[in-house]
């Protein structure tokens, strides 16, 4: 079938463009998360070994860990395949709205830098896991983060536990609905997060998300 | 002016089973000249295949409709925006008659009209038209950029006469190729705004016939490209691609 006249393909014949697609893990690390901690942390090398097993979703997907109280960039935006996750403690308040701030700043000079070394770049994440309501003024964070969503410029999610104000959730993730996180599944959650990024790392442009129910580790607050 | 084309489309791995390539291409010769379009239906469309055919038949048969009333000089600007909006007006009809929504059809649209004296290339959404000029390889058109790779425009956005681009192209084409956003990363280089040209080189040499019509050998060829390592291993998303070549003075 093959025509000898016609030369095999080359490496030589093709780019190897680089996409990425920017998440931030936006952490409560208050004292109350002490005891869920530890599955936090398993529930990040969860979501780092389910991604990896996808080479193109690991090369694009970057992730930036920030956490609040206090608030900290634990780790910079960086390829899932080079990311060595984090080992988190927990101490402090929940100043949200000051965390919150600093992932869209985060986020701002990431896109930057993929402008500016001519790297296109999928509409960014915040995943927002929080256990309790906020210690900090959030207004000013919320009308950043509404602004941004309603520009069509961030995938918000904000996922809770019981005790956190989901009225404050709903508010900042308008209008995609808080999850209440069930009984600590961050295991269950971090791997739907990691299933949920591989299709949307590709290259499918599309009008919305259509992301799977969270059934088997949340609730969709109403 | 003869031309000798070749074509071929692939579906992505992005695809389940049973779920068809969303691209949809088309190129005939005329009179005055050639034209091709490429079209590839939203990934999130239910048919979006539907809508990038009727993209192309109706981008083309407009086009040729507009070639027999005037050279391409002479066409106003209301004129080439009919190459958008009749295509988008088939959309409606067929959303309508259907009783689906239009967005179930959305469909980009890259089309290139190439005459003796003049050309236009012509686009909403992603994909690209590279050309081969006296100057050599190059984008015919740069079309406006969405912010995010994973969102575009299509022939039915609401806004879709804002985000169409033509660019009039003055010096005679040698060699054409137009392909869906799916390898598009792989043979432009974005940060240059540049045809990678080694890869449009061999596309161009792979089309041997010297007669007016399709190169079948070179279609097939293009399929294997298409289905290669070296392309499944760099994207998932669907890849078709038209190429066309001047035949001297036939």
């Amino acid at each position: 079938m093959s025509d000898l006249d016609l030369e095999p393909f080359g490496e030589d014949m093709f780019l190897n463009t680089e996409r990425r697609c920017p998440v931030v893990l936006l952490q409560d690390t208050s004292s109350s998360m002490r005891s869920w901690i530890h599955q936090v942390n398993a529930g990040l090398q969860d979501l780092k070994n389910d991604l990896s097993v996808d080479p193109l979703a690991s090369q694009r997907v970057e992730v930036a860990v920030v956490t609040f109280g206090p608030v900290q960039l634990v780790q910079d935006f960086v390829t899932v395949d080079q990311w060595v996750p984090p080992n988190l403690s927990a101490s402090g308040s929940t100043p949200l709205g000051e965390a919150l701030l600093f992932s869209i700043e985060q986020l701002r000079m990431r896109k930057r830098a993929y402008r500016e070394a001519g790297i296109p770049y999928y509409r960014p994440w915040i995943w927002l896991v929080t256990d309790g309501a906020p210690t900090d003024d959030y207004r000013r964070a919320l009308d950043t983060v509404q602004a941004e969503i309603q520009r069509g410029g961030l995938e918000m999610f904000t996922i809770g536990t019981d005790q956190a104000d989901f009225g404050v959730l709903r508010e900042i993730g308008h209008p995609r609905k808080p999850v209440k996180l069930r009984q600590a599944k961050y295991r269950e959650m971090f791997v739907w997060l990691s299933q949920s990024l591989k299709p949307v790392s590709k290259s499918e442009p599309g009008a919305n998300l259509e992301l799977d129910a969270p059934v088997n580790w949340g609730d969709i607050t109403t | 002016m003869g031309w000798t084309h070749a074509s071929a489309r692939a579906k992505g791995t992005i695809h389940g089973e049973d779920e068809p390539c969303q691209d949809a291409f088309l190129c005939e010769a005329v009179p005055q000249g050639f034209i091709a379009c490429v079209s590839d239906g939203a990934g999130s469309a239910d048919r979006g295949l539907a809508g990038a055919k009727l993209v192309c038949e109706h981008f083309c048969s407009t086009a040729a409709e507009l070639l027999d009333a005037a050279p391409i000089s002479e066409w106003t600007g209301e004129q080439i925006q009919t190459l958008l909006l009749k295509p988008r007006l088939a959309l409606l009809k067929k959303a309508a008659s259907s009783q689906r929504a239009l967005t179930d059809y959305s469909s980009t649209l890259v089309g290139l009209i190439i005459t003796s004296e003049l050309s236009l290339a012509a686009q909403i959404g992603d994909g690209a038209v590279v050309i081969e000029t006296e100057d050599g390889f190059s984008p015919a058109i740069w079309p406006e950029e969405s912010e995010f790779a994973n969102t575009t425009w299509f022939v039915n956005s609401p806004n879709a006469e804002e985000h169409f681009t033509v660019a009039r192209l003055d010096k005679p084409i040698l060699f054409a190729a137009l392909f869906s956003d799916g390898l598009q990363y792989l043979v432009l280089d974005h940060k240059h705004k540049t045809a990678h040209q080694p890869f449009f080189e061999r596309v161009r040499n792979a089309l041997k016939r010297e007669k007016p019509g399709e190169d079948k050998k070179a279609s097939e060829w293009l399929q294997s490209l298409l289905e290669s390592e070296q392309v499944t291993k760099r994207t998932d998303d669907d890849t078709s691609l038209i190429a066309l070549r001047a035949l001297e003075g036939k």
